[in-house]
């Protein structure tokens, strides 16, 4: 079987896929956690699995059609918008920092 | 010993038709309750006083006219914080979005409301509904009511609590993996996961959205009933609902003929692993179906036992996915303040707020969920882990063609000790090994209160094949009506 074995450079590796800024100590406990799990969820590899498909969804959930109309929806825009760290109220959008550089 | 204390919704809908009280003066009391109990309970985050008073006042003039709206008119229910409310806070438990305040009612919320029921306030559950204890809360851990220094169970622990300490006739919570079962298990109340596809989940903020479920969490079987009966509505705003088909105008008939049903034990879960108190429990209760002609043998379900760690490779990856649109942009936590604003690029805000705002345990699935999707991993983890998940819903269905329902402890303990498990996250998952099957499998489960090991309630689980969630519910009062005086 083969082995799923972590290392503190993949850890890093991910927390930068995922957006998340984490402290050394953070890292350190995450490889802990991360190798214990995935040798626990490694065992899902001893079952034979060579004609089976997968269970992506339930037949009850196959093909639900609705009208190809407008969906109306009871929401407040301004309770929306007040959500945001940062937004103009009165133009009624979200300010965002720069994409490309600084 | 007695289970549920405090009104049930019949006895509130009885007291309120014959004006033994108002829906002002229940809705008082409740929140008079709540104000000198929550303190060490801990079972809500926020109370909704106001809008509450004011419902309750709508409820008040038409029982005066003769036009109440349904039979949950004017009954006061606490909801989980992971379900939007118009207006009000919804924090999932979570300091990312501790101030966010929703913009609109989550499906079910407008269900419960048009049907003149009170939302008292929204109740405590681990960060992201991710947790067994509620102790993964920015918000602190909820209380077991039966002894204060163990947990509730999670993650709706605070729906739970609320429940069994009659902070509120009823609640609702979610259930991904035994969040409502489990705690209803650990608190002595009814606990409900529906179908999946039953009850729409517009508005409940996604952990795992081809495994949650919103269900109702109450002190008798037929207050679950009358809940589900509201909110398991076709919704177009959720392409997954599909609503049931309820039979109209009984909420819950009594079982006609109990020596027709016939019932599985799954081996699997009897084993190892269950603490020989909680398996005596059960068994009695087991033993009183017998004595009432019920059939009972034993099944095997052989891949249940990979269905945890199937779980927790699709979970995770359905997290890390779910969880990206935190970014500190359109809501949630910034701790960026309008100065600074130029002097960092748009990664850097992301990575910034997302590490702020989340908990440890958020942070360990997203981490596990990003690894799981990575190329390379794809083929190895999470189609893997779904074909898994075809092979064990199989063995239920397969069950299911010759019983008609499937009986299994809901958690292999009593409620733990506070603190117990926090430091082991491994430890922590593997206390839902009973629950977590169902949820994959889409399965309806409830866990019914069935007795006490030192002093602390057991639920016991009992599993319906899909989409028969009402025969659940007619059998589980059926046992319900069997354990009466025999606790």
């Amino acid at each position: 079987m083969k082995n799923f074995d972590f290392a503190l450079k993949e850890v890093r590796h991910l927390a930068r896929l995922a957006r998340l800024r984490l402290s050394p100590s953070e890292e350190k406990q995450f490889l802990k956690d991360l190798n214990a799990i995935l040798k626990y969820i490694s065992k899902i590899q001893e079952v034979d699995t060579e004609k089976i498909e997968p269970l992506t969804y339930f037949e009850s959930q196959k093909n639900i059609f609705r009208e190809d109309a407008e969906m109306k929806m009871d929401y407040d825009l301004d309770l929306l918008i007040a959500n945001a760290p940062f937004y103009d109220a009165k133009k009624k959008h979200f300010k965002v920092h720069p994409v490309f550089g600084k | 010993m007695m289970f549920a204390r405090g009104l049930t919704i019949r006895e509130a809908r009885e007291g309120l038709d014959k004006g033994q009280f108002s829906a002002v003066e229940l809705c008082k009391h409740y929140f008079q309750k709540i104000k000198t109990e929550n303190k060490k309970l801990n079972a809500f985050i926020s109370l909704n006083e106001e809008e509450a008073l004011e419902s309750a006042r709508l409820t008040d003039q038409r029982i005066k006219k003769g036009s109440i709206k349904s039979i949950l008119d004017g009954v006061p229910l606490a909801i989980k914080d992971n379900l939007c409310q118009k207006g009000r806070k919804t924090t999932v438990g979570s300091q990312i979005l501790q101030d966010y305040v929703a913009p609109y009612d989550a499906t079910v919320v407008r269900l419960l409301k048009e049907a003149g029921a009170i939302i008292l306030g929204k109740t405590n559950l681990d960060e992201f509904a991710m947790g067994s204890s509620t102790e993964n809360s920015y918000f602190g851990p909820s209380k077991n009511p039966w002894d204060l220094t163990r947990v509730s169970g999670g993650s709706s622990g605070g729906s739970a609590v609320a429940v069994a300490a009659d902070l509120c006739v009823a609640a609702l919570g979610s259930d991904t993996g035994g969040s409502i079962r489990q705690p209803a298990s650990f608190c002595g109340v009814v606990g409900l996961k529906p179908t999946y596809g039953a009850v729409s989940r517009f508005g409940l903020i996604a952990m795992a959205s081809s495994f949650d479920q919103i269900g109702p969490l109450s002190k008798n079987v037929f207050d679950s009933a009358v809940l589900l009966s509201f909110i398991s509505q076709k919704d177009l705003l959720d392409a997954t609902s599909v609503g049931l088909k309820w039979p109209k105008g009984a909420f819950l008939q009594g079982l006609k003929n109990p020596r027709k049903i016939k019932v599985g034990l799954i081996k699997e879960s009897f084993g190892e692993g269950l603490d020989e108190k909680v398996k005596a429990i059960l068994f009695k209760a087991i033993e009183i179906l017998k004595d009432a002609d019920v059939e009972l043998i034993e099944v095997s379900l052989p891949h249940l036992n990979y269905a945890l760690a199937a779980y927790y490779v699709i979970m995770p990856a359905e997290v890390s996915s779910n969880l990206a649109r935190y970014d500190g942009i359109r809501y949630g936590l910034s701790r960026l303040s309008e100065e600074r604003k130029e002097e960092v690029t748009l990664e850097e805000v992301y990575s910034l707020n997302r590490a702020l705002g989340f908990g440890q345990e958020v942070k360990r699935r997203i981490m596990l969920g990003t690894y799981l999707l990575s190329a390379g991993y794809y083929e190895a983890f999470y189609k893997k882990a779904q074909k898994i998940r075809r092979l064990f819903t199989e063995d239920f269905l397969k069950a299911f063609s010759t019983v008609d329902f499937l009986i299994s402890p809901v958690s292999p303990s009593v409620a733990f000790k506070l603190g117990e498990k926090t430091k082991d996250p491994l430890l922590m998952y593997l206390s839902d090994i009973y629950t977590v099957p169902v949820n994959p499998a889409g399965l309806p489960a409830i866990s019914l209160p069935c007795g006490f090991a030192d002093n602390l309630p057991v639920g016991l689980q009992i599993i319906a094949s899909h989409f028969e969630d009402y025969s659940l519910l007619q059998f589980s009062q059926f046992l319900e009506n069997l354990l009466k005086g025999r606790l």
